[in-house]
């Protein structure tokens, strides 16, 4: 007797028409991805080729990176204390309301922390560090806003891996008599330890990405100290955007260039994160 | 170890209050103007005193460019008032001051007033009514506007929506129907999540590189549609997955194609799900400023956009012109503007609540 | 009495990802007789109707080796359209699967996209007639389904089945969920429908496959947990003179595996 496979079946006509239609509009949305990488490359060949122009813009690179690695560094430990809390207390008050305070903070718009970075941190900074130092624009008011922005993102990401991760850790722990809590810190946050640094980086990614916060609050000029201001690549877009860019300029080019960067760290990042996540 | 928590927590809450407060505060307060005899301000409302105004303002020469006062009498009162505005002189702002300064330190300012600006005026605004004043269009501080962004806004994601949605629509229910587990729909669900991690200054870059840098309505709706995309993949995707299997095993169960169940059931019941989710994203892309930025330029509008040829702007991209004007007052506008940003996003994301309500009372199954 | 039966499995495996669930067994299911496939939950009678008219395929890695031949035709052959197929080997399922709308819009949508031309008030009121609901809510044609009492529903469901006029009517355990008012009610619905079509009842309810079918198959977990055929035959036969011994156990109660 024969051993036949079943296909799916959706025979009629419409439905393979419907079908087709769908692969097709999938097709489109992947080919889109390849589409922007492949614009930005060509447009920013010509400096590309040419290494002194690239002398110039990978400084703003490293501006960016350090933003967003300090922007990660200090809200890594607000997100994965609140994970941690929001994960072993769910139902009480302060829980509640923080999530709902997490959620409407996720929505806030890059620019308000722009904003934020501009006229409180700044200022604030300036008068912790004593009024001799009046402080303009600066990296570390960037960096620490930027923070306070990937924070809701981090502490999402982390208290989904820790609920991934539990199971039955905890209850397992607790029969042997270690506290609900320290089960918690030394069971359950090893076990999620990939998806905690999946969000990191998830957080990194944002980071990276957002431009409000550094065009607003990071200044011009190459980075001197973190007390200085220096120009991201973010704000090298801005900067270019106001004048007329004609092709063929090396502003022209480099603001592709800029946008390939960007393109390609904040993809490195969330393919990291993709990583990390196979590995739970 | 928990109150450690707590006080992270606390110190979490503490940075998102101080933002908020700082926007209200910054949005209202004293500021001290500079009052001399040329200053032609306010605007006038009446079409008699900006025909006389006009008439005065006007040199001989830009009279006649204008089309001579004939001309002048056919124009709307509020080109009128444009006309006006750009030929006349506000005050200027020596100092602006926030609410909390206005209100702890009210004697230091009165005092700073006398010292440096005796001649002047000083007086307590409050900048979101001047900016929701659908008359004021900028050129200066004191007539800067927030409409013509709101239009913008309005018009770039009615564009971008109808740019992408469909496309997203068909991707997701691709998703959701006939993805399940193959090696394709495994690919594609991974490049939806990369597509949602792109920075939006890049989607900008892309439409500024597809429309040879035209700063058009069209370019940004590009840029803004491909930053809406995943959001409508995703949206359709967890609408189409959340009807439950037996509505399809039922249809199918009685000789009817898979297309014609999706499109009669599927769909149906889960357009309230995937309209209420795409509002959310809907109102992300409102607050968004960076994918519209090489697009929209730095160049100050102030009309709504006309047709999709025309310069346009938003509200955020609105809020970070003013943000990064130094002159004082800018920084009130713009705290003024995040508040507008606030309404509005609030607004939409009220109405998708109501959508989740229906979603409700649709699953009574 | 027809000689042939109006479906046939023969030298039927059923496996689901790979995996045998239902080892080899022939069934004929006769024309106009309700035929019940007796068994203890999870033994794989949804998974034997699902292949009977190729639902099965819809959920997920499936495959079927033997022939299962309706009115003669191998409904596995790839020329044959497994949409008429289950248009004829219609399903009911065990809870009733409403769709969220009127009473009248349940049973009409499929006849009025499969046959266009004919009177969807005439159909949707002689299905309804065929099981005795047509009195108790012609005057409540558009109002939601859902709001009928659940015996209702299913009848319902019975109802929207019929309105595609199959051949066969497949159900799976259709009044476990259901009161025993509403079960009789439903059984005594199935006896009238053996004139115009051929039943088959999957069943965990000894006591219902007694009362209610002309013929029985048994199965039981066998090796490895597939289900397996026991036995099959007349309901009376199989009931008062089994011949095999786990039959016979599994009536007493004895079964426990």
């Amino acid at each position: 007797m024969e051993f036949r496979k079943v296909p799916r079946s959706g025979d009629g006509f419409s439905d393979r028409l419907a079908s087709r239609f769908l692969a097709i509009c999938a097709g489109v949305s992947v080919s889109l991805l390849g589409a922007i990488f492949l614009v930005l490359l060509v447009r920013s060949f010509p400096i590309l080729v040419s290494w002194s122009s690239l002398e110039v813009l990978l400084p703003y690179a490293g501006v960016t990176i350090l933003t967003g690695a300090l922007g990660t560094f200090f809200g890594f430990g607000p997100a994965l204390g609140l994970s941690l809390y929001l994960f072993e207390y769910p139902q009480s008050l302060f829980a509640r309301f923080m999530m709902r305070v997490l959620h409407i903070a996720a929505r806030v718009p890059t620019v308000v922390y722009g904003f934020f970075a501009l006229t409180v941190v700044t200022p604030l900074l300036s008068t912790i560090l004593g009024d001799y130092r009046l402080l303009g624009y600066n990296t570390l008011s960037p960096s620490l806003a930027t923070g306070l922005l990937i924070i809701p993102l981090m502490t999402k990401a982390m208290l989904e891996s820790l609920g991934r991760a539990d199971r039955n850790l905890r209850l397992t722990g607790m029969s042997l008599g270690i506290s609900s809590f320290t089960g918690l810190v030394t069971l359950v946050v090893p076990a999620a330890r990939w998806g905690i640094g999946a969000g990191v980086l998830i957080g990194f990614s944002r980071g990276i990405g957002q431009t409000m916060i550094s065009a607003l609050a990071g200044g011009s000029g190459e980075f001197v100290s973190l007390l200085q201001p220096a120009q991201s690549l973010a704000g090298f877009i801005v900067s270019s955007s106001t004048g007329v860019l004609s092709p063929g300029t090396p502003e022209y080019s480099g603001v592709f260039f800029a946008g390939l960067l960007l393109f390609t760290l904040s993809f490195g990042a969330a393919a990291g994160a993709k990583i990390l996540e196979n590995k739970e | 170890m928990t109150l450690v928590l707590r006080f992270l927590g606390l110190g979490v809450l503490g940075a998102l209050l101080v933002l908020g407060f700082s926007v209200v505060d910054s949005s209202l307060g004293f500021v001290s103007y500079e009052i001399d005899e040329r200053v032609t301000w306010p605007i006038p409302t009446s079409r008699d005193d900006l025909l006389i105004g006009l008439e005065s303002l006007l040199s001989s020469e830009e009279l006649t460019q204008a089309g001579g006062f004939g001309t002048l009498q056919t124009l709307s009162t509020s080109d009128l008032r444009t006309l006006y505005g750009t030929f006349g002189r506000a005050p200027r702002i020596r100092r602006a001051w926030t609410g909390s300064e206005s209100f702890f330190s009210s004697t230091a300012i009165r005092e700073w007033h006398q010292e440096y600006n005796p001649q002047g005026l000083l007086e307590f605004k409050v900048w979101l009514a001047q900016i929701l004043t659908p008359q004021n269009r900028g050129f200066f501080v004191l007539s800067e506007g927030i409409w013509p962004a709101i239009w913008g806004s309005l018009f770039i994601l009615l564009l971008a929506t109808s740019l992408s949605f469909l496309l997203g629509f068909g991707t997701g229910l691709y998703l959701g129907e006939l993805g399940q587990g193959n090696r394709w729909s495994k690919f594609v669900e991974r490049n939806v999540f990369f597509l949602a991690g792109v920075p939006p200054v890049v989607f900008g870059i892309f439409g500024f590189a597809l429309f040879q840098g035209n700063m058009s309505l069209l370019a940004g709706g590009v840029a803004v549609a491909l930053y809406l995309l995943p959001g409508a993949i995703v949206a359709t995707y967890d609408g189409i997955r959340s009807v439950p299997i037996e509505i399809r095993l039922t249809g199918r169960s009685l000789g009817l194609g898979w297309w014609r169940v999706t499109q009669d059931w599927v769909i149906p019941q889960a357009w309230p799900h995937i309209l209420s989710d795409y509002l959310g994203y809907l109102v992300r892309a409102l607050g968004d400023a960076a994918a519209l930025l090489m697009v929209s330029g730095m160049v100050l509008v102030n009309q709504s956009p006309r047709g999709l040829n025309d310069p346009f702007t938003t509200i955020p991209i609105q809020i970070f012109h003013w943000a990064v004007h130094p002159e004082p007052g800018f920084r009130n506008l713009a705290a003024s503007g995040i508040l507008v940003l606030f309404i509005v996003m609030g607004g939409l994301y009220s109405i998708s609540g109501f959508g989740t309500r229906k979603r409700k009372k649709y699953n009574e199954f | 009495m027809n000689s042939s039966p109006e479906l046939e499995c023969i030298d039927v495996h059923i496996s689901f990802d790979h995996s045998l669930v239902v080892d080899q067994f022939s069934l004929a299911f006769p024309r106009g007789q309700i035929t019940a496939i007796l068994g203890p939950l999870g033994v794989g009678k949804s998974s034997i109707l699902g292949a009977l008219n190729r639902l099965n395929e819809l959920v997920e890695e499936y495959t079927v080796e033997g022939r299962i031949l309706f009115q003669g035709q191998d409904i596995y052959d790839p020329k044959v359209d497994p949409l008429k197929i289950r248009q004829s080997i219609v399903t009911l399922f065990t809870a009733p699967h409403l769709f969220p709308k009127s009473i009248f819009e349940n049973i009409a949508w499929a006849p009025r996209i499969l046959f266009p031309q004919n009177d969807l008030e005439a159909v949707v009121q002689q299905s309804l007639e065929k099981v005795n609901l047509w009195s108790e809510i012609k005057d409540r044609l558009r109002h939601p389904a859902v709001r009928l009492s659940a015996g209702q529903q299913q009848r319902l469901c019975l109802a929207r089945a019929l309105a595609v006029k199959p051949s066969v009517v497949l159900m799976d355990e259709p009044t476990s969920t259901l009161d025993p008012i509403s079960t009789q009610k439903f059984e005594e619905i199935l006896r009238t429908l053996t004139a115009e079509y051929t039943l088959v009842l999957a069943s965990s309810n000894l006591q219902q496959v007694g009362r209610v079918s002309d013929n029985t198959a048994l199965f039981l977990p066998g090796p490895e947990r597939r289900g397996t055929l026991i036995e099959s035959g007349a309901t009376q036969e199989l009931f008062l003179n089994p011949q095999q011994r786990l039959t016979e156990e599994y009536f007493s109660g004895r079964f426990t595996r």
